[in-house]
């Protein structure tokens, strides 16, 4: 997304109406960074509001803040030193620092959204969450059935053994 | 029930609600009572002289097993609601609501139940419900405001199962995906959807972008009985073994393998019998066989393997076996190609790959190279470029060939290895020292050996013991590519 040189592009802008019908502006490569978006401005301009029904207001702002974070590493300023990989891990480290059920919610709208870095990101958090959660726990926080015979558990645990020594 | 209406949650009904996420609490508590009282009577019937007939003796034990088992989910599951701060605040909720009669749209709040511990009158409540954590939490100002999220005491569960439970499936898979290797195998435990969605085709796609795939060591433990795989996790810098108890029993001894991008390769042993075995292809993070089309292997003894995964067309390999023509004694190699479907005979280009030309069985992983041109197969153990040094490991990335040795050191303690890395070079049939990395190994426990691993572009250097199964911790990871530790 190395169309920011272009002024033209950059003055582009998009409404965003969140679930709570809040509106957001942001720049078109802000947008952009959601294929949802990216397909939906494609087809009907930017001179509609878009409405996001899935997502609440307060959810859209912090994706809305991944998006122009992103958005401006893929920039390139003469004046400024590029962003480091490094600074943009540590960006992304502090913005997944948040609480789970934040998390919930923002895994659903990088779902809808279509954003896939972001996506991959929370994923790996939700993911730090659950690290080191044994199988009964895991069952209890998903609500998940355990629909083993005795027989069939002790042949996973014989086949899985290696990796829990 | 509960958790339906808890879903639709709409003001007019969330007392509904409340009253019966109350009654299912309250349930539970019942339920425990009913199990003591079941499983005293269990205790008196078995140790009453007077029942002793055999097939009740059969049952007895069983029964009784059953109930504690069944007590102790329950208890646990009453303790863990007991200490769930969420649900602690939503039965003072209902104290309130019932004992005032405040309209619950009134106590509700919108977006943040938990500050609700700042209003007047909630530690009566929570006198009311019994429950004195509220009160300590009451000081704790991080709840709620995004500070605390890890399992603290004041949050024994931060994911809130009303919450996680209801988390659509597939993106489940990616979160599982992510997971340190030892708890993706365990995840297979988890329910037999679970067990089933691990062997997708997608999930697997998910769980290779996921992982760097290092798949370390390759081996038999003591007595045959398992073959293993020994995979090195970055996520958590463990080792992660996973038995392939699916390896038929045929390719546990004496048959050749190699691994590369998170897959390995089996090629059957030579002349055991008269049945022509496939060669296997095998992911084990998930499990996953393929047979390559069979070649008849017969009439060619198998020299060395080399498996290759290309990582830009995702998912297409390559397997090239080296081979002595048994009726001519002519060395050759054939390749299969799984984005072609098809083996054919390699006429040029070149094979990398460690191997085995005794008759020992047990690869003592020298590095290999053959000239498909040519025809000619050189033993880098004994090339020039390496005599002088007491080679300890070999390993090879593509076409890059890494050597350990060890150096002289000062300091008795410690032990300096370098690792150096050659290029073939074909033309002059000569190994060309590109770069060497120093590296000091503290620690290494007696008896136990080095070797070195490669995938993708890392290599690193383990120490195990003969035992097999028991590696130490004492690793190097270098990006080959980057030079970086």
């Amino acid at each position: 997304m190395h169309f920011q040189g272009s002024p033209n592009m950059a003055e582009k802008r998009v409404k965003l109406i969140s679930s709570d019908n809040d509106e957001f502006e942001v720049d078109e490569a802000v947008a952009f960074e959601s294929e949802t978006l990216r397909n939906m401005i494609q087809d009907t301009g930017t001179n509609v509001p878009i409405s996001i029904p899935n997502v609440s207001s307060d959810i859209l702002a912090k994706v809305l803040e991944y998006c122009s974070y992103h958005a401006e590493t893929m920039e390139t300023h003469d004046d400024k030193p590029p962003i480091t990989d490094a600074q943009i891990r540590e960006w992304d480290a502090d913005f997944v620092d948040v609480h789970p059920a934040t998390l919930y919610s923002l895994i659903l709208a990088a779902n809808y959204l279509n954003i896939k870095n972001l996506l991959d990101l929370i994923c790996q958090a939700v993911a730090n969450n659950i690290r080191g959660k044994t199988a009964v726990e895991i069952r209890k926080i998903l609500h998940i059935q355990d629909d083993f015979t005795y027989e069939e558990e002790m042949e996973i645990r014989r086949e899985t053994k290696w990796a829990f020594d | 029930m509960a958790r339906l209406s808890l879903e639709g949650t709409s003001k007019q009904n969330t007392l509904g609600a409340l009253h019966r996420i109350g009654q299912v609490i309250r349930g539970f508590d019942n339920s425990l009572a009913e199990l003591n009282e079941v499983e005293t009577l269990l205790a008196n019937e078995t140790s009453s002289p007077g029942i002793d007939f055999n097939g009740y003796q059969e049952d007895g034990p069983d029964l009784q097993l059953v109930v504690s088992m069944l007590k102790q989910m329950v208890e646990s599951l009453v303790a863990d609601i007991k200490s769930a701060i969420a649900l602690e605040v939503l039965l003072a909720m209902q104290d309130i609501t019932q004992a005032t009669d405040y309209p619950p749209r009134d106590v509700i709040p919108q977006k943040e139940p938990f500050s609700l511990l700042a209003a007047p009158g909630i530690p009566k409540a929570a006198r009311i419900s019994g429950l004195e954590s509220v009160e300590r939490d009451s000081g704790a100002s991080t709840i709620g405001s995004g500070v605390c999220r890890h399992s603290c005491i004041y949050h024994a569960e931060v994911m809130d199962p009303w919450l996680w439970s209801r988390f659509p499936e597939h993106l489940l898979g990616l979160v599982f995906a992510r997971l340190p290797l030892r708890q993706i195998f365990a995840i297979q435990g988890l329910s037999k959807t679970w067990q089933t969605t691990l062997k997708t085709s997608s999930f697997r796609r998910v769980c290779d972008e996921a992982h760097s795939k290092l798949f370390g060591m390759l081996g038999n433990n003591h007595y045959l009985e398992e073959f293993w795989v020994a995979a090195f996790d970055f996520k958590t810098h463990k080792w992660c073994y996973h038995a392939l108890n699916r390896l038929p029993w045929v390719y546990r001894v004496n048959s050749m393998y190699a691994h590369d991008g998170g897959l390995v390769c089996f090629v059957p042993p030579y002349g055991m019998d008269q049945e022509i075995l496939p060669i296997l292809i095998c992911n084990p993070i998930t499990d996953d066989w393929r047979a390559l089309p069979l070649i008849d292997l017969s009439m060619k003894q198998p020299l060395m393997v080399q498996l290759l995964v290309e990582a830009e067309t995702s998912g297409c390999y390559k397997v090239m076996v080296v081979y002595r023509d048994r009726p001519r004694g002519r060395i050759a190699a054939d390749c299969y190609d799984s984005e072609m479907g098809l083996w054919g005979t390699m006429g040029s280009g070149i094979v990398y790959g460690t191997g085995d030309t005794t008759d020992e069985g047990q690869s003592n992983n020298a590095p290999f190279v053959f000239d498909c041109t040519s025809g000619m197969l050189y033993d880098l153990k004994n090339h020039p470029s390496l005599q002088g040094q007491l080679v300890e490991g070999f390993a090879t990335i593509r076409d890059r060939i890494f050597a350990l040795y060890e150096c002289e050191c000062a300091d008795p303690h410690s032990l300096t290895y370098e690792v150096s890395e050659f290029l073939w070079q074909n033309s002059v049939t000569e190994l060309v020292k590109m770069k060497s990395y120093q590296s000091i190994l503290e620690e290494v426990p007696n008896g136990y050996k080095l070797k070195l691993c490669s995938s993708e572009d890392y290599i690193l250097i383990a120490a195990f013991n003969n035992e097999g199964c028991c590696y130490s911790l004492s690793i190097r990871i270098v990006n080959y590519k980057l030079a970086l530790e």
